[in-house]
Order: C-alpha cells, then sequence, then structure tokens
C-alpha cells in the first residue's frame, strides 16, 4: 500500500504480425491471445521482482504495420528499454529489427553504449515453419552484441527471461529512475499516505 | 534572472544620462499574476470557442456528447467536452486535413465513421500524431498521452498541439461568429482573445460574498500555474544530470499527482464559476474531492526534509537559477502547496 517502487518504461518495436502483442500479453496478463488483431497502441503495466526489489513495467505495445512507423522515434526517445521482435517463421522480419536497432542507436546516441535492447525471435513452437536458423542468430547476436531469445508466447517458452533480461539492463543503466507510487486499482477509503521517505 | 532587478542601485547607465531609481517591482515569477492563457479550463474554453467556428466541426461536438460514445461523462465543462471530442480521433484528423500545403493530409475517413470503434479512434489518433510531425516544432505525442483519462498531462499535451494546428489553419475555413454576438474587430485566429481574461465582473456579479469566491477562483488559478512552474522546474533539473532523480523526487515529495488534483479541481471551480450565481455552489467542489486532498500528507509530511535537501544540494541548484533561483524563489516555491493547505 503506497509502496515506492521504481518505474521503467520500454517499448516493444517489430515488423507487423510477428507477436509483438502476443509476447507482450503472454508476459504482463499470462494469456495468450490467438487471433490476429493489429493493434495501434496499448499500454501495459505490470510489477516484476528483480533482486528482491519490486520494479514497475510500463510496456508499450505497438503498431508494427508500416503506415504507422513514423510514430517509432516518439517511442524510442520515451522508452528505457527496447524489446525487438521478429518472427522465427519470417526470416525478413529481421530486417525490420535491424532498421530499428540503428534508429534507436541514432536517437539514443548520446546516452552512450549500453542502450538496453534485448531481440526476440517469436513462434518458437512452429518449427516446421522456421525459417531463422540457430546459426543466423549466434551469427547476429555476436555482430549487433545483443542478447538474442527463442520465444513461444502460445507456450510460454521463454517469454519471462526477456523481461527478466531487460530489467536487469535498465536497472544497471539507470540506477536512479525516480521512485513511483504504484498505481493502485482499489482505493481503500482510510488508506492514508504515509510519509514513506526517509 | 538577476534577484536583485527590482532594487538596483547602479547608477551606471549604458546610455549615459543619469538614472533615477525608483522602486520596482521585482518582477519575478513569485510575483506574476496568473496569466489566462495557461489554465487548462481557459485554454480549452478559448479552443472549444475556435472551433466551434471551423466550418464543418460542430458536429464532432455533438456526436462525442451523444450518449452512445463510449466515453460519455456526465461533466460538461470544456476540458472534458474537448477531451471526449479528442479522443474520437476523427476530428483531430478532420482539423489537421485543413491545413495548406506542404501539410499532407493523412488518409482517414472523416464522416460516416463508427465513434464507438476503438481500434478506428486510435488508428486516427495515431495518424493525427504522425501528421503533426511536419508541422515545424510542434511537440510529439503518443495515443496513451490522449487514451489514458488518468493524468492531465497527456491531455495538456494535446490541447497545446491542437491549438497550433487551429493556429495554422487559413482564415477562409472560419465561419463568421454568429449575428447575435457582438462584432469582432479579431481575425478568426484571434478569437480567443476576445473571450473575456479577466472573471467576469458585470453588474450582476456583484452579489454577497462575490469577492471571496473571484479571490478563490483567482488564487487557485495562480496556485495552479506555480506547480506547473515547480513540475517544469523538476524536470529541467532531472535533464541536467546534475541530481539524482530519486533526490528530485525527495525535493518536490508527490508534486505531479499534486498537480493533477488541483487542475481538476480548479476545473470543478471554473465551472461552477460559469453558472448563474444563484446556482453555484462552491462547497460541491470541496466536498466531490475531499478524499483526494490526501495527496496533501505526503507532501507536507515531506516538506522539512525537502527543505533540508534544498539546503544540501543548493550548489547544485544554482545551475537553474536562471529558471528559480535558489535562496529567494525555490524555498517560497515548495513551501506553497503547504500554505495553500493551511489556508481555512
Amino acid at each position: 500500500m503506497g509502496e515506492l517502487v521504481r518505474k521503467y518504461r520500454v517499448v516493444v518495436l517489430g515488423a507487423g504480425g510477428v507477436g509483438k502483442s502476443a509476447l507482450t500479453v503472454r508476459f504482463a496478463q499470462g494469456r495468450f491471445v490467438s487471433d490476429y488483431n493489429p493493434t495501434i497502441e496499448e499500454e501495459y503495466a505490470c510489477d516484476v521482482q528483480a533482486e528482491g526489489e519490486t520494479c514497475l513495467l510500463e510496456i508499450m505495445d505497438t503498431a508494427g504495420a508500416e503506415q504507422f512507423t513514423a510514430l517509432n522515434e516518439v517511442y524510442i526517445k520515451r522508452a528505457r528499454g527496447f524489446v525487438l521482435v521478429f518472427s522465427l517463421t519470417q526470416e525478413s522480419t529481421l530486417q525490420d529489427v535491424d532498421n530499428i536497432r540503428q534508429q534507436i542507436q541514432m536517437i539514443k546516441a548520446q546516452e552512450g553504449q549500453s542502450i538496453p535492447i534485448v531481440v526476440v525471435g517469436t513462434k518458437m513452437d512452429l518449427a516446421r515453419e522456421r525459417e531463422v536458423t540457430r546459426d543466423t542468430i549466434k551469427d547476429l547476436a555476436a555482430r549487433w552484441g545483443l542478447p538474442f531469445y527463442e520465444t513461444s508466447a502460445k507456450n510460454n517458452w521463454h517469454v519471462t527471461d526477456v523481461f527478466h533480461d531487460l530489467l536487469g539492463q535498465m536497472r544497471r543503466r539507470y540506477p536512479d529512475e525516480p521512485l513511483k507510487k504504484r498505481k493502485e486499482k482499489t482505493k481503500s477509503r482510510n488508506r492514508i499516505d504515509r510519509c514513506i521517505i526517509m | 534572472m538577476s534577484t536583485s532587478a527590482g532594487r538596483k542601485k547602479s547608477i551606471i547607465s549604458t546610455s549615459g544620462g543619469p538614472v533615477i531609481d525608483i522602486p520596482v517591482a521585482n518582477n519575478t515569477l513569485l510575483n506574476k499574476a496568473a496569466s489566462q492563457s495557461t489554465s487548462l479550463y481557459q485554454q480549452c474554453s478559448a479552443l472549444r470557442a475556435r472551433l466551434m467556428r471551423v466550418e464543418g466541426f460542430p458536429p464532432y461536438f455533438a456526436l462525442s456528447a451523444s450518449s452512445d460514445a463510449p466515453s460519455a461523462r456526465r461533466s460538461t465543462d470544456p476540458v472534458t467536452q474537448l477531451w471526449d471530442c479528442f479522443a474520437l480521433g476523427v476530428p483531430l484528423c478532420f482539423l489537421l486535413n485543413l491545413l495548406p500545403p506542404p501539410i499532407q493530409n493523412v488518409a482517414v475517413q472523416t464522416t460516416d465513421f463508427d465513434p464507438t470503434n476503438e481500434k478506428t479512434r486510435k488508428r486516427a489518433i495515431a495518424q493525427f500524431a504522425m501528421g503533426v510531425r511536419q508541422i515545424d516544432g510542434c511537440p510529439s505525442f503518443t495515443v496513451t498521452d490522449l487514451w489514458d483519462r488518468s493524468s492531465t498531462d497527456g491531455f495538456v499535451k494535446v490541447v497545446n498541439i491542437v491549438s497550433l494546428v487551429v493556429d495554422n489553419i487559413p482564415d477562409d475555413f472560419f465561419i463568421e461568429s454568429p449575428p447575435s454576438s457582438p462584432p469582432t474587430e479579431f481575425s478568426a485566429k484571434d478569437s480567443s482573445d476576445s473571450l473575456p481574461t479577466e472573471i467576469s465582473e458585470g453588474p450582476s456579479d456583484k452579489y454577497p460574498g462575490s469577492n471571496v469566491t473571484k479571490e478563490l477562483l483567482y488564487t487557485e488559478r495562480k496556485y495552479v500555474q506555480d506547480l506547473e512552474t515547480m513540475q517544469s522546474y523538476s524536470n529541467t533539473l532531472a535533464q541536467s544530470n546534475t541530481i539524482d532523480l530519486d533526490t528530485i523526487h525527495l525535493l518536490f515529495p508527490n508534486l505531479n499527482k499534486l498537480l493533477n488534483f488541483q487542475r481538476r479541481f480548479l476545473i470543478k471551480l471554473e465551472s461552477i464559476n460559469e453558472l448563474p450565481w444563484q446556482e453555484r455552489r462552491w462547497g460541491s467542489a470541496f466536498t466531490e474531492f475531499e478524499e483526494e486532498f490526501a495527496v496533501y500528507e505526503s507532501y507536507c509530511a515531506n516538506y522539512t526534509n525537502a527543505s533540508d535537501i534544498l539546503m544540501h544540494e543548493e550548489h547544485h541548484l544554482m545551475a537553474l537559477d536562471g529558471m528559480l533561483n535558489v535562496k529567494s524563489e525555490l524555498p517560497a516555491f515548495l513551501i506553497k502547496p503547504v500554505q495553500r493547505d493551511a489556508e481555512p
């Protein structure tokens, strides 16, 4: 109650239809969205434990459709951490990840080297349709110097790893994110905002 | 900014002539009167008046007011009205598409859309958010800024952006004021200037207690602006990397929430003030927001701590003396919420 937590803004970017929302909703709400309904913009907030401390992740799920990519710059400027998503079943979506990666580095150039980024391959369960090989991923991970995760939102494979890795990176990179009072869903009548800050 | 501007003792003049030392009121932010332009309510009220004169726009107000729209709310104050209307998304695109080249139109169907379809609305908001990026110096915003009703910060941004768009709409698209209202010499763009800039003071407004309520409203406006000054100071401080963010948070405990509450409280007061005086129930503002006044608890409880931090960090804060002087102004700002809350 009235507990102070550190808040980190994350944005999920990637081509249309790769499964950004499926990944985000699986993590934030623990369920799998099977039908495809293109996102415009959706924000999720969830508590994540890191080294015994509760953090608030504000995850912005974005539109992958080409017509909306002009907004990416706005999202990138506001966020601390980035989840770049491609589909393991569609090799061309790696190109979008590369473009976004370069855009982030351009926009965040003055923040120095280590920008918290995680690259995520989705639809790992669709093994037969897989186009992106392990070798390709190893090669890119080394070239870009970024962690890669292969996931399945459907089977809940490695989804939490993605966000925990990113949170760890953000905590190291921005240890001074301000403490925020967590938004409370239900207001209790007798709640007293005590002087928590000492 | 020099703090001694008002008490200048210097007799050295660049023009060489004799200088008569006349006492001048310190022209600091502390002494500045509340200006109309920055009160969200006044801004929305002015913007609504301008939008009512944009040819083809008024039907959108009707659309957002129709009860089947998901965001239909009880209140009819201009802030809520604009918010409901803008959240339809499509009206924003309609405005953007009135701008002359080189601004490119956004491809959105501005008639016959389904105002209850969330996707349609969000898509239009996103289109607008991308479209305004063509305007030089236009701030950026995201769909969530307008969509999230829990904070006024995002909406303040959107109101500024829409005002900027309306500034750029050619005069031809503004219809003449209805003949019933007094003729105005101003061009359509200046129409906001013709709105009353003082709290209305006609003879009919001289009723028992009018000075008290006028004072209340006036000082509330000023107070919200002071909080906004503190917020922008705090944001600038955060960007300057001189003090860590935790300390900034301790210096202005709960400021964002406080400002957000006070903005909404002021909107309520302003809407009461619009009523005929016999119907003004000022007390309702206080009873309606009673619980929310609790935001003051943590601010006041942490005030002493904040003052200590202020002294401790003084040498760092001096870098921002151009905004607020750390010795003469910042302490006066810090105590404002405590003073405001303590007033009977």
